[in-house]
């Protein structure tokens, strides 16, 4: 299947969910609400046809001044199918909130280091994640959350433009 | 004659001359202890400098060059820093048995050489139980292996003691059984003896009468001295150094000493019970000193040593073990029993 | 109380790191051990977290490509391959086909230098420490190469954006040539040391089994997959650069055990050289790299793209919001996804194997924390 086909295959399984979907550099990209995130994502994976059963990337992106909140990046693929696809959805926050969404290691085991990963850098709590101690982090890391748009630490300082 | 006997005949009259025998015991007791430890230092220096080079080239490297002639001082160099070490001993450790472990595992691998004939004469004292005697003296550096894993308290070096207990009891089984062989067809537990019974050319020796006993003394034997590929109580890749990973300084380097010594000490006996000991390999040949033959062969089998270790991966705990209880003992059992029918046939 | 008869045993604890000859880098291991089976493996990493991420933030474009040679620094073309490949096809940049070459030359020759790092620190993890020169004598030759072309010997830096920073001397060519002529030899050599050494062969085969559906359970990646009968290489499945113009194999292997996962690198160092010999028999002449301005702004958009680096999967999720610099960099590696699963197939195993287990995935931990 090519990557128009299997966003056309993925828009009509989730026809009233998605919000929104595009073709961005080959990637099918579809983006759903915060509600319906696990319920699409186990549905990619257990659909015959998209059958999308590894986690390529997951990531989250700090959009909370131009559309309030944070993204939710998982880029997930198939070895059988070979093609890959993108669902992004947006955890609404404002300022220091540290907003909550269901957990994706109920469907991929290696969303596990992923998420902790987010949970620790951004502030995104997992509900129902089974290990949400800090990964790289200090276990007793106390500086806020780095990966946050214009976080400084005392040893980070944003280099002054030359 | 290069002979080294008549030296210390000679020294032992001239003492005899001028003091009481009481006194010429007590020096004659320090005096060979001193000569032993002496000699048996600079084998540890050379073997040391061999292992380096020996693994060097084996490796396409040179390995020391700048300290001495083709980096032979780089042992005296190592020793002295050794020596100025700060001794560290752990806080939580066993004091006590922490300090008395390097001393009994050096004083274990030193004490086999009262029964070691260097040479022709060269034996500091012949006893007629030999065999038993360096075997059951070796067995001590279980001991010493075991109270330094114990004594300081620490996971990785109690793993290593463990280990090290497991696997020389197991190894001292098929050990003993693979020389009784010899003692059957040799008919002595004395060194001497042993020896003498293989005079002649060379395919007397009695590794040629019992080739099956060999193998298993010689892997066993490795197995013992804790070279690769048995080198598990101390296998850097899984128990950072083992045993000895608290130890530095002179407890360090002791450690390291019996290692070497041991070695020697598994090679020596593999010469004089399987390869004729001082014997040259043909009787022309004998117009070369004894003890020089010894030393030769000595040399080789330790290469050998080398060579093993820089060539095999380590083999698991578990495999070691199944391969000692499954495989060398019967080995060894059968070559007593094909030994006891060569001995009724012929 | 229930009183117990006789030796009273128990389960202990044991840090394995971030101090330890064997986890390659700094990664500390919570093992729980009953004597020397281990129960339970906690991997803790980020001991080498930089956060690149973050850095990436702040910098220009050209300046993060610096900054990728030390996320995989045994395989730092591979990581520059992988940015500069994103960047290029979120603004759609036009390589020189020559630049193109060039690259896959560098990346698999660097491919083939990290297999043989790790064909040297993986024998040397089971006690064999003589295979371990012998491969870096053959590293020595491509560590060789890398400096006649860009002075370097560890981080390169070579590509940036629209093409590389220095074309390659006329030295490098026959040496290249040379040393792919004797390469299939040494990897020949490597095997007569170790492939039917009993030991070896009772050390790795059935250990550590990794089975293809836990594989891909796991995302795991690269030569590890394909070790569990996955026949899986974003090379073929999604070629980038010029990658669809070679013709090559990918070696896959059907058992999942640690003997697999050595001998599918060694079965990839040979089929590296076969690409790396057509890339330099087919090198166009030309440009090396597209002229791209020092204060260059991509136009908004975003890209997900990844490629085949030698401890698996490497991919990079860049936003560009217009500015010169990114407003997000996720960086996704091979050994992240890999050491996860290794409490799912070291477990119930003894220490040693766990060694062996670990050596066989080719973890780099700086690629793990970033």
């Amino acid at each position: 299947m090519d990557s128009e086909s299997l966003l056309n295959h993925i828009n009509e399984l989730h026809k009233d969910i998605i919000i929104n979907s595009e073709l961005i550099t080959d990637v099918p990209t579809i983006e759903v609400k915060p509600e319906h995130w696990v319920e699409v994502c186990s549905s990619l994976k257990k659909d015959v046809k998209t059958n999308l059963h590894s986690i390529s990337n997951y990531g989250a992106v700090d959009y909370r001044e131009k559309l309030g909140g944070f993204q939710l990046v998982l880029t997930i693929f198939s070895h059988k199918h070979k093609h890959r696809v993108t669902v992004k959805t947006l955890v609404p926050a404002q300022g220091d909130e540290e907003p909550e969404i269901d957990t994706v290691t109920t469907v991929w085991l290696s969303a596990d280091w992923f998420e902790r990963e987010i949970i620790e850098l951004f502030g995104v709590k997992f509900k129902g994640h089974p290990d949400p101690r800090h990964l790289m982090l200090d276990d007793d890391w106390d500086e806020g959350f780095p990966l946050r748009r214009g976080w400084t630490g005392t040893d980070f300082i944003v280099k002054p433009e030359m | 004659m290069l002979e080294l006997d008549p030296i210390f005949d000679a020294i032992s009259e001239w003492l005899a001359s001028f003091l009481p025998p009481v006194v010429v015991t007590i020096v004659k007791g320090f005096g060979t202890a001193g000569v032993v430890l002496g000699v048996l230092s600079l084998f540890v220096l050379f073997f040391i400098w061999m292992e380096r080079k020996v693994s060097a080239h084996m490796q396409q490297r040179l390995g020391p060059m700048r300290t001495g002639w083709h980096g032979a001082l780089q042992t005296v160099a190592d020793a002295v820093k050794l020596i100025q070490k700060e001794d560290l001993v752990p806080s939580d450790a066993d004091r006590a048995v922490y300090f008395w472990a390097p001393v009994v595992c050096f004083a274990a691998a030193l004490m086999a050489y009262l029964v070691i004939p260097f040479g022709e004469g060269l034996i500091v004292q012949d006893l007629n139980i030999g065999i038993l005697y360096v075997i059951a003296i070796t067995t001590f550096t279980v001991v010493s292996l075991l109270m330094a894993g114990w004594g300081s308290n620490n996971k990785w070096a109690l793993l290593g003691g463990m280990r090290s207990a497991a696997q020389i009891v197991s190894y001292e089984v098929p050990l003993s059984m693979s020389l009784i062989g010899t003692i059957m067809i040799a008919e002595s537990l004395s060194m001497i003896t042993i020896v003498e019974s293989q005079s002649g050319p060379f395919w007397n020796w009695f590794v040629f009468r019992q080739p099956i006993g060999f193998i298993v003394y010689f892997i066993a034997a490795t197995a013992e001295a804790n070279r690769t590929p048995f080198d598990i109580p101390e296998a850097e890749q899984e128990l950072v150094a083992g045993f000895n990973v608290e130890y530095s300084g002179m407890k360090f380097a002791m450690f390291f000493l019996a290692e070497f010594i041991n070695m020697f000490t598994i090679s020596a006996l593999a010469v004089t019970l399987f390869f004729g000991g001082w014997m040259a390999p043909f009787p022309f040949l004998d117009f070369i000193p004894s003890w020089i033959w010894f030393l030769a062969k000595a040399f080789t089998s330790v290469f050998v040593l080398m060579w093993f270790r820089w060539t095999y991966p380590r083999i698991r705990v578990d495999q070691l073990m199944g391969f000692a209880w499954k495989f060398l003992l019967p080995l060894a059992f059968l070559n007593i029993i094909l030994t006891g029918i060569g001995i009724y046939i012929f | 109380m229930m009183e117990t008869k006789g030796l009273r045993t128990e389960e202990f604890m044991v840090n394995m790191g971030p101090q330890h000859p064997s986890t390659h880098g700094v990664c500390k291991l919570v093992l729980k051990m009953d004597g020397e089976l281990v129960k339970e493996i906690q991997p803790h990493v980020g001991y080498l977290h930089r956060s690149i991420e973050k850095i990436a933030e702040n910098r220009t474009y050209a300046q993060i490509v610096p900054f990728t040679d030390r996320i995989d620094y045994c395989a730092s073309m591979n990581s520059n391959h992988a940015y500069v490949e994103a960047v290029e096809r979120m603004a759609e940049v036009e390589v020189p086909e020559r630049a193109q070459y060039l690259r896959v030359i560098m990346a698999e020759l660097n491919r083939i230098a990290s297999h043989l790092l790790w064909l040297a620190t993986f024998t040397i993890d089971l006690g064999a420490v003589t295979p371990f020169l012998y491969a870096f004598r053959e590293r020595e030759e491509i560590m060789d190469m890398f400096e006649m072309t860009c002075g370097q010997r560890l981080t390169y830096n070579y590509m940036k954006i629209g093409g590389v920073n220095w074309d390659i001397p006329k030295e490098f060519v026959p040496k290249a040539k040379q040393f792919l002529k004797i390469l299939p030899g040494k990897v020949d050599e490597y095997e007569d040391l170790l492939t039917n050494n009993p030991i070896l062969l009772y050390r790795t085969k059935g250990i550590g089994v990794l089975s293809s559906e836990k594989a891909i359970e796991y995302s795991a990646s690269g030569p590890s997959i394909r070790a569990s009968g996955v026949r899986w290489d974003i090379r073929k499945a999604e070629p980038y650069a010029v990658y669809d113009k070679f013709d090559f194999n990918i070696p896959v292997r059907y058992n999942g055990d640690v003997w697999d996962r050595y001998k599918i690198r060694l079965d990839e160092m040979r089929e590296s050289a076969k690409i790396v010999e057509q890339a330099i028999d087919g090198l166009p002449e030309g440009d090396i790299a597209k002229k791209v301005p020092m204060t260059w702004k991509p136009k908004e958009g975003e890209v997900f793209c990844r490629i085949e680096a030698p401890r698996g999967e490497m991919a990079y999720h860049i936003i560009s919001d217009g500015t010169n610099k990114p407003y997000r960099v996720k960086i996704r590696t091979g050994s992240f996804c890999n050491l996860q699963l290794l409490p799912a197939i070291a477990t119930n195993h003894l220490i040693a194997d766990l060694v062996a287990i670990f050596g066989s995935l080719d973890i780099v931990l700086p690629e793990v924390d970033r």
